[in-house]
Formats: structure tokens, sequence, C-alpha cells
């Protein structure tokens, strides 16, 4: 799909429990960055990790500040929160590229 | 052989909790809603919970059902992102009129089309929530082989009607009776809306009464105390479920000796109540009350 | 099962403000006037706990005893901020009791100070305090006396600039800080712009935000403090701290300049307060007031002519360019405002 850029802080998510809360912003010149915090962060912090850099790397994203909240989400959840959260903060609030999304989510 | 819908479950879509924990319930289909529990603000988020849940969640036998917002409202999104996520049956909100049906069966035969799904595979059902959807009742029900039910939904529908919800629910008749014509007249189900007063159990058990009475196949739930309430109700008695056995030995008999006429206790039988017996049996079997082949 | 969350209009329904109040005083904090949006969560029709929003600052929060510890304060909290960040604001804060801390670490926010056994001021952001001073380090200066000034400027007046010239003469730099927050008569933006080009002819002064750093004694909430406690006193420590602590070493800053006040006991205070909280670490200047024709030149001083219609008065106690600014449109606009008020 057509990368997406991330062009504003945007925020998806509570911190509701079997939820994730991520907040996103611009990261010129440093990559991916991700702060995580999670009751589960010792089990699971590099799986959570990982389904995020996927995700973003899936939507193109190459650059971005995270600040992630997770209360025990599923893989699913912390999937449809990154991808969420990019298109807030790509300003696409309508008509999404679901062809595109569902080329790469499987 | 059509399934059973007794209980459908309604659960925001915008909670991931209740996205997983839907299934364990027991309720025969579940609803995830994304138009009026879901605030405006998270549609965006709720529509990709719900697809991605759904692609990747394991809901079993459970029928999956969305409920998506109009046209205007992100509708066609909806639709995009459920169709692709491999939904069982999109749910229209209030339905006027034909056309709303055949407008909707349009975009997601388009969307099969674009993503290499069947052609028909994703179903339909259709909520009747005002004067004029119950008036068109019979048209709506007609208006798509896509659709496997339609539904009451009542609270703006008494709005509309410029009144309240009652206990007794007098207020309904009408609308309850021809949605249900409406339904059989197409051969689909009819299913009755939510009791909103989670505590009265009581309450609930009447309503669920009197819907199962008129002929309803089940009830839409807002909280899963309700469902085995509404699963009981729907539960067979003893003597119900002999005689179904009966009218399938019956059967079968008749079937092994080469009959046309199939004839019980000095009666014929036919279709209607082999149907019904069917049914009858697919409800004990719900409620363990019976496995398929037992005699 | 979700609880529901439901806006309270404090301000305009009787009935919402007076359910409202009673939650927060058994929870033990008082009804706070500054709040631009109070919602309240349900557990059917039992009011279980509220929260309001300030623009970017969360208050009054209170959760019934019997839900504390649960649900409830998460999907309260995610929804306020949710508000918050969806207005555009980039960052979230909470100022509150230092034994509801754990409670907010837990809810993703970070310490930035903390005034003793008072006040733990938090936030929730991308990009927060470390990283605003880590920003602000990079405008560092060298210079043997390097010396800060904080000020609202409202709007900037010749007093703030004889405080500026004389920190630049006895200084080799001066960091000048104007307050970001927009909660004054003339706004942010402008107020900024004003002091920039009032200061032009300086060489060595440099001028930066305070961000949300530093928020005005307006909109300083107090609600969660005894009610005997010295508000005045706790805001002008958390300021002199942060001010200590992150501030001044971030550009090397050694003294700090503000201007005396005979007749305000607020600044007074505020005064006294950072003398203690730098105990020397970083010196205070504290310098008598400009006068013209007898009379302290101040920017309530200039607001007060202002009502009065008094702008030829107002010539003589403000540098050209605030003195075109206030002619403008833009300045009549606030005139009339003012005379409203």
């Amino acid at each position: 799909m057509k990368a997406l850029t991330i062009q504003k802080q945007a925020i998806a998510g509570t911190i509701e429990s079997s939820d994730v809360q991520i907040i996103i912003d611009q990261n010129p010149g440093k990559g991916i960055e991700i702060e995580l915090k999670s009751s589960l962060e010792k089990q699971y912090g590099r799986r959570i990790r990982e389904v995020i850099e996927e995700t973003l790397a899936n939507l193109g994203v190459k650059e971005a500040k995270l600040v992630v909240e997770d209360r025990g989400a599923l893989d699913c959840t912390i999937k449809a929160r990154t991808i969420a959260v990019v298109h807030r903060s790509a300003g696409i609030t309508e008509n999404y590229d679901w062809e595109g999304i569902e080329a790469w989510n499987v | 052989m059509e399934r059973l819908r007794r209980a459908m479950m309604f659960l925001p879509a915008s909670n991931p909790g209740m996205l997983r924990d839907a299934y364990i319930y027991g309720a025969d289909s579940i609803m995830f809603d994304l138009e009026d529990s879901v605030s405006l603000k998270e549609k965006d988020t709720s529509r990709f919970l719900v697809y991605q849940a759904v692609k990747t969640l394991d809901y079993g036998d459970t029928e999956t059902v969305v409920r998506i917002n109009s046209l205007d409202a992100g509708g066609r999104d909806d639709i995009q992102a459920m169709v692709r996520a491999g939904i069982d049956v999109i749910r229209l909100p209030k339905t006027e009129t034909a056309q709303d049906i055949i407008e909707i069966e349009e975009i997601i035969e388009e969307v099969e089309r674009q993503c290499g799904r069947e052609v028909g595979s994703t179903k339909m059902m259709a909520a009747i929530e005002s004067a004029v959807g119950v008036l068109n009742a019979v048209d709506i029900a007609k208006a798509s082989d896509r659709l496997i039910g339609i539904a009451l939904g009542a609270e703006d529908y008494v709005t509309n009607l410029h009144t309240k919800r009652s206990p007794e629910g007098q207020e309904l008749y009408f609308a309850r009776s021809m949605i249900l014509h409406a339904a059989r007249a197409a051969g689909i189900a009819a299913l009755d809306t939510v009791y909103s007063d989670v505590n009265n159990e009581e309450g609930l058990r009447k309503e669920v009464e009197i819907i199962k009475q008129l002929g309803f196949d089940g009830k839409s739930v807002i909280n899963p105390r309700q469902i085995p309430i509404v699963n009981d109700v729907f539960t067979p008695t003893e003597a119900e479920i002999e005689n179904a056995k009966n009218v399938i030995h019956a059967i079968e008999e008749a079937k092994a000796k080469g009959s046309g006429v199939i004839a019980l206790n000095g009666k014929m039988i036919d279709k209607p109540i082999v149907q019904r017996a069917k049914r009858v049996l697919m409800l004990a079997e719900a409620a363990n009350l019976y496995r398929k082949g037992e005699v | 099962m979700d609880f529901q969350l439901k806006r309270l209009w404090v301000k305009r329904n009787k009935k919402d403000k007076q359910i409202w109040e009673t939650l927060l005083l058994q929870a033990g904090i008082r009804a706070e006037k500054n709040v631009d949006y109070t919602v309240g969560l349900f557990d059917e029709e039992k009011l279980i706990a509220v929260g309001s929003l300030s623009r970017n600052v969360l208050k009054c929060i209170a959760v019934c005893e019997k839900y504390t510890g649960g649900e409830a304060i998460s999907q309260l909290i995610s929804h306020l901020m949710s508000m918050v960040f969806d207005s555009g604001e980039t960052a979230c804060y909470v100022y509150t009791k230092p034994c509801a801390k754990k409670s907010f670490i837990h809810l993703g926010f970070k310490e930035i100070a903390r005034v003793s056994n008072e006040l733990v001021f938090m936030e929730k952001a991308a990009f927060g305090f470390p990283h605003f001073i880590e920003k602000l380090g990079t405008q560092r200066k060298d210079g043997n006396s390097i010396a800060g000034i904080v000020i609202n400027a409202n709007p900037f007046t010749r007093g703030h600039l004889h405080l500026i010239e004389t920190a630049a003469k006895e200084s080799d730099v001066v960091h000048l800080f104007v307050l970001s927050e927009d909660a004054s008569v003339f706004p942010a933006k402008d107020r900024l712009e004003l002091v920039k080009e009032g200061v032009r002819h300086l060489k060595n002064i440099f001028v930066h935000e305070t961000g949300n750093y530093m928020i005005s004694s307006a909109t300083f909430p107090s609600y969660f403090l005894k009610e005997e406690s010295d508000v005045i006193k706790i805001h002008a420590m958390l300021d002199a701290i942060i001010f200590k602590e992150w501030i001044a070493p971030a550009l090397n800053i050694t003294l700090r300049y503000v201007g005396e006040e005979p007749y305000s006991e607020v600044t007074n205070i505020y005064n006294r307060t950072m003398a203690e909280i730098f105990n020397n670490n970083i010196k205070l200047v504290i310098l008598p007031r400009k006068t013209e024709q007898g009379e302290i030149i101040s920017a309530s001083r200039v607001r007060y002519l202002l009502s009065q219609n008094g702008l030829d008065k107002i010539k003589a106690l403000v540098p050209e360019t605030t003195f075109k600014y206030l002619q403008s449109p833009k300045g009549k606009a606030i005139q009339q405002k003012i005379k409203k008020e």
C-alpha cells in the first residue's frame, strides 16, 4: 500500500484492561522509537514491540515516536490500535485503502 | 439447514475486552455494534478493532454479525472492512425501504468481487426501527437473497410512534406481528428487540415468552446475563422433544419403505410439521437435551 | 461490563452540579470553578466517578471508594486523555496529591516535579518535559554570568524593559522566559511578539517560551490542597523547583532577576519562596520597580488605564512597539474586552 506519513500527534486506544493506548508523533531522523509500559512487559514486551514495529513497517512508517501503555491487549488489538493511530496521525478519516491494508494483513 | 438465533448479543465494538470474550457466553449470534453504542470519535478505531478481531479470533460456531453505520456516517468503510474480514452477517440499522437494502447489497457485492470472496457469501439482516419501516416490512424482507432475518429495533420505533416502551409491550404488537409476518412470508428469521432493564430477569422472561408465542426465532440481548434466560424459554419441553423424535422416526420409516406418504398416529405429516420437528430437535440439541441420532 | 460516561453540565444544570460536588466532597476534594468540561461515570444510575478538564489539565478526579482500584478510573482517564489529545494538545497534565502519584503512574503519567508532601505535577506526552529541557539545552550560551527572567508581559511595559536592561547590563547572557499559557487578556502569541520586538536592541537577550511547565496563578489548581494550605506558596514552590532543578541547569543560569513588589503580597510571597528554594544555588536579584511620575509601572496599571480610556497616559509606560499594538485594531479589541470585565 501507499506509505503513510506521521503528520501530527495522535492517540488511539484506552488504558482499560485488555486494551492498549498508543500515542504517536513525528520523530525526524530518529527512526522508530517505542516507549513501552506493560504490566506484562517481561513476558510480552518483546512481542508487543514486534507487532507494533511490523505493523508500522507494513503501513510504510519509518520514523515515529510512540508511547505505548499496554493493559494485556491481544496481538490483534495491538495491530488494530497501531493501524488506527497511524491513520489518525496521517489525517486519514475515511475512504481507507482497504485493499492495501488487506494485502499485508493476513 | 437454517441455524438457531435464539439470543443475539449486542457488544459495543469499541471495547477490545468484550470483543475477545464475546463468544464464551453462549449466544447463538454476537453482534458487534459500530453504530449507536460507539461514540462519533471512536468510529474509526472501533472499525479497525472489529476488523482485526474477526480476522484473527476464532468465534467457533457463533454467528458473527456487525451493525454498520449509515452510508453518510462511515458505512462504506464499515462494509469494506467487514466483508474483507469475513463477517457472517451485516446488519443495517434503521431500514425503511427495500431500496436501503439494495444500496447496501450493491456495495457488499462490489467488495466481495474486489477481495475475491464468493459473491453472496456475506449475509444481511435488516433492523426496522420506524413506522415507515414496519409498513414496508414485507418489501424489505424480500429485498435480497442475502437477508437471513429482519429485526425490530424498538427504542427508535416507539419514539417515532410518540410513545414509550411499557412492561406489557402493547405498543409493539403491531410492529412485532408485521415483522413476523413479513419474515415468514419471505422465509427468513424474525428477531425481537432488546430488553433494556438488565436487572429485571422476570420481566425479560415474560417478554421472551410473549415473543416466542408470537413466533419469533430469537431476541437481541445487551448483557450476557440475559442469554441463559432467552435460551431457557426457547428450550422445548420433554413432550415436544419426544414428539419431534417420533416425527423423524416416521420420516425415516417412510423413506425406508419408499413410501411417499408419511403418517404418524394416523395423521399426515406435511412439510411444516417436519420443519417444526427439526427445529425442535435443534433447540433441544442446543440445550443439551438431545444428541443427533439419539432415539 | 462497561460503565456509562455522561457529560455533567456543572455550570448549567443544578442537579449535575450537586451530584458532582457530593462525590468530590466524599473524596476529600473541593469543586473547582476553573473547569471547561466535566464528565461522570455511571454504574447504571449510580454516579461512581467524575473528572474534569481545563484545556490540557485533568482536574477534580474522584472515584467512589467502592470502585477504586478497578476499571472505573481507567475508563474515566482514558476518556479525558482522548478529549485532550483530540483537541490538538500534545500533552496532558495533572496536579495531584503525592498519595495519588502511584495511580497516575499506573495510568501512564510521569512526574515532572514535586513539592514535598503537598503536590506532584505530572504529565503524559509523546515528547514531554525531558524533551523540552533537552531542546532548551541546545539554546545554551557561553558566559561567566548567566541570568534568567520569567515574565507574563500582559502586556510588555517599560517596567519589564527596565528589569531586562539592568540584567543585560550586569550579566553576559540573559535568558528571558515568557509564559506560554493563554490565560491572560493579551494572547500568548502577541505577548511573546511584543517582548521580542521590545528587546531587539539588546544583543545578549535570548527569548524562550515556558511551554506548559509554568502556569499563572489564575489557573493553578488548588482543589486537592487542604483548605488551610497556602496555595500561593505551594504554587511558587513548584515554579521555583522546576526552575532550579531543570531550567537553570539546562542553560547554566546562576542568577534570577525579579522586580520588587511593595504592594502585592502575592508577589512578595512568590519572591520570598523563590529565595528559600534557590537557597543561594541560584542568586535571586530583586530590583526596585521603575516608576513614572511617582507611580510604579506595571502591566496591571496599563490594563487599568486601558479600561479607563487612558491611552495617552499609557504612552510613557510602555515601549513604542507595545503602544503601537495597543492602537491597532487588535489592541482596540482587547481594550473592549478589558472594559467588559
